[in-house]
């Protein structure tokens, strides 16, 4: 392999894991402070793309508007699902959690099929052609997406630091020591589900430019974003951080030489990996529910 | 209070995204079934007929929209005058999923037990295997069966596969041919891993050999695959002359994907709806596309029938833009309007009798049909169809008429692809050889190897 070609398959990996950074921290964030395994994650990602859509396309308004626009559409949402339907399983253990996301995301599904119907929907290229450094061509959307990965994971760790931020670090490491301390648990808990939706949906709004909207590109980026948490270690941000780079660039590594099935290499990396590290790169094991 | 309050403020989101999808983009599923009657005529009978559809999909979609407008045609007529009997006709589509066997069952088992429909048309995104279960033993007329050959085992005796894509190897075998006269050497397919892809590679392969190509190893990708640069990178570390697209889904990222990186050789995708063009002019500007060439279903421009023209007129006017996705795959209804009308029969065994013996070539939304007969399989009904194609090119940014492939030469390049001419000469030395409908074609009987 000559070094040009190297360096693109890398780039090209560096690339998809800015993408998957931005869902993975989402969810990672909402498993680490509300103990909710959220399979309604990926629905948030696509409704944020189609809304970025919808705004910036349909309605002519300027993207960075529409992209604020996914971010706090998805955030409401996220808490409506949390107060209507989420808090009630919660005293009912995980796996109630579990299957109420999993049927939200479902009725999410239907109801986006109804409303934007099976095509997919493609938006200008942001910043039209590429960086060339060498033999490696960047897509300047694709840059833009991993540097707004960056910023937002950044403003993420800063945000952990401030008052709420502790609040939640201290909710997620025990809920009941934290509201004896004066820490409104449940206050904690819609505001993790506001970031942790919202952070979906301004990645669907990041990539429409990149990739467009699509029904499917939900139930696509939550297996990688599940890959990720799990090496990453569950409710680990930075974990979360540095696992979205490694599946993307392992992926586009195996792509290259093992084609179509290079999922099947990352399976066997997460298969080695918690052998190891049960608890993924950064975390730690959870507990198995019923134990 | 506030739970309350929250509660129904979910309960409104959802519901307006519910309601926002009924509004325009969803279309009922029926027919409009508004006739009522002529005179002192006795009052019409009911002919139930439908189909399986992946209804969640682009393709399904457009071809029950054009049912409802072939059922609108002849219900608005007073009915369909068959046998000295008029029928209206009461039409519906069920949602088979995507290639979803238990969704299959559960909408073939609602559309023949429950409902009592005798005649599916058009099938497509079934799994045929699932659907023959039910269909053969109820006698069910079906047209569908897409890539699986299971619908043309001898055994079967009511169902054809119509359309079909078994004799549609003359489309790339012509473009193939204009790309090695442009001085393209070396040709690499790209495909999503599906059976649509798997099989659309080994189409295309073959043609491309059979063209004078030399074929590069294909590339495969996943059908969730979510960035398209690694694809990209790999088609181009392999220096391909030619990049072809035909089959491939996601075919408007790949293309994307391909300049970005900067690959500059030529490029064929697969069918070039107006929408496929105008997101691949968003994506990737219409200089870069310029003289790319494609498949496509649009018959407006090229159609010249009066018939199919009416039929064209009033789906603008049911849904006020034309779309081209569906004209293809709705070809089966025209077979079987033929074959009811040469009959005036709904007969099972009476039609059935009439589609096994080399009916006519029909004329479709994109030009003609014929069934034909599956000797290599060792069945000698005509139960597997052929259907035109059209090429075009892109020039100045539109896709412009560049050649018409005949059922003649999707019939014999097929053959030829699959290496199967000697087999074929046997069987038409001994049942007589076919005739095609009269229009130009590049390959005759004298072409095969």
């Amino acid at each position: 392999m000559d070094t040009g070609l190297f360096f693109q398959i890398l780039a090209n990996g560096l690339m998809s894991g800015g993408m998957y950074a931005l869902v993975a921290s989402g969810l990672t964030l909402i498993l680490g402070v509300a103990k909710i395994f959220n399979f309604a994650q990926g629905h948030f990602y696509m409704l944020g793309a189609y809304v970025t859509f919808a705004v910036a396309v349909t309605l002519g308004i300027p993207y960075p508007i529409a992209l604020l626009a996914a971010l706090a559409s998805m955030a409401i949402l996220g808490v409506l699902f949390h107060f209507a339907i989420v808090q009630w399983t919660i005293p009912h253990g995980f796996f109630h959690t579990v299957l109420v996301t999993i049927l939200f995301g479902t009725m999410v599904s239907q109801a986006s099929l109804l409303t934007f119907g099976p095509t997919q929907r493609i938006m200008p290229a942001l910043i039209p052609g590429t960086l060339n450094i060498g033999d490696v061509a960047l897509n300047w959307n694709k840059l833009l997406v991993i540097g707004c990965a960056i910023i937002v994971m950044a403003a993420l760790h800063f945000f952990m630091k401030t008052k709420i931020g502790t609040a939640m670090l201290a909710a997620a490491e025990n809920s009941d020591v934290a509201s004896l301390q004066g820490i409104n648990a449940k206050q904690i808990f819609w505001i993790a589900m506001a970031v942790g939706c919202g952070l979906s949906g301004i990645a669907g709004g990041l990539i429409v430019p990149v990739l467009g909207a699509s029904l499917a590109m939900g139930a696509s980026i939550f297996t990688r974003a599940l890959l990720v948490l799990i090496i990453g270690g569950m409710g680990s941000m930075s974990g979360a951080l540095i696992a979205a780079f490694l599946v993307g660039v392992i992926e586009s590594f195996a792509f290259h030489f093992v084609g179509y099935l290079n999922l099947l290499v990352i399976f066997a990396f997460v298969a080695v990996l918690l052998y190891f590290r049960p608890g993924g790169l950064m975390g730690k094991p959870l507990p198995i529910p019923g134990e | 209070m506030k739970k309350l309050l929250f509660a129904l403020l979910s309960i409104l989101v959802i519901a307006g995204l519910v309601i926002g999808g009924c509004d325009g983009t969803a279309e009922p599923t029926n027919g409009d079934g508004n006739g009522d009657g002529n005179g002192g005529e006795p009052p019409p009978q009911v002919l139930k007929i439908g189909n399986l559809l992946t209804l969640s999909q682009f393709t399904g979609y457009e071809v029950q929209k054009w049912f409802d407008v072939f059922v609108e045609e002849i219900n608005n007529d007073g009915g369909w005058l068959i046998g000295g009997e008029r029928y209206l006709i009461e039409y519906t589509a069920y949602d088979c999923g995507f290639y979803d066997p238990a969704k299959t069952r559960t909408a073939v088992e609602k559309a023949v037990l429950d409902d009592g429909v005798k005649f599916l048309i058009n099938n497509s995104g079934d799994i045929a295997e699932v659907t023959l279960t039910v269909t053969e033993p109820n006698g069910v007329l079906t047209f569908g069966g897409g890539l699986s050959d299971a619908v043309l085992d001898p055994s079967v005796q009511y169902t054809w596969r119509c359309p079909g894509v078994f004799f549609g190897a003359g489309l790339m075998y012509v473009q193939y041919n204009d790309m090695v006269a442009r001085g393209a050497e070396t040709a690499i397919t790209v495909k999503d891993d599906t059976d649509l892809g798997q099989f659309g590679a080994f189409l295309c392969q073959t043609d491309m050999m059979m063209a004078g190509l030399e074929v590069l190893p294909a590339v495969f990708f996943a059908p969730d695959t979510t960035d398209f640069g690694p694809i990209a990178t790999k088609i181009v570390s392999y220096d391909p002359d030619l990049v072809d697209l035909n089959f491939c889904a996601y075919n408007v990222q790949v293309a994307q994907a391909l300049n970005d990186i900067g690959y500059e050789g030529f490029v064929i995708t697969s069918e070039m709806t107006p929408a496929t063009l105008n997101d691949l002019i968003t994506r990737v500007g219409a200089e870069y596309i310029e003289g790319w060439e494609s498949t496509y279903f649009d018959p407006r421009g090229t159609a010249t029938d009066p018939r199919i023209l009416a039929l064209i007129d009033a789906y603008t006017e049911k849904y006020g833009e034309f779309v081209p996705d569906g004209t293809f795959y709705a070809g089966g209804w025209f077979v079987f309007e033929d074959a009811v009308n040469a009959t005036q029969s709904l007969d099972l065994e009476v039609l059935k009798a009439y589609l096994d013996n080399s009916p006519p070539p029909v004329q479709t939304l994109c030009g003609y049909m014929q069934l034909f007969a599956r000797p290599d399989l060792g069945n000698y009904r005509t139960v597997d169809s052929a259907a035109g194609h059209w090429i075009g090119i892109v020039e100045d940014g539109e896709l412009v008429p560049r050649d018409v492939v005949s059922v003649k030469d999707q019939y014999l390049i097929s053959i030829a692809t699959y290496g199967l001419a000697d087999l074929y000469r046997a069987y038409w030395d001994e049942y007589g050889y076919p005739t095609f409908p009269d229009e130009p074609s590049k390959f005759d009987f004298d072409n095969l190897p």
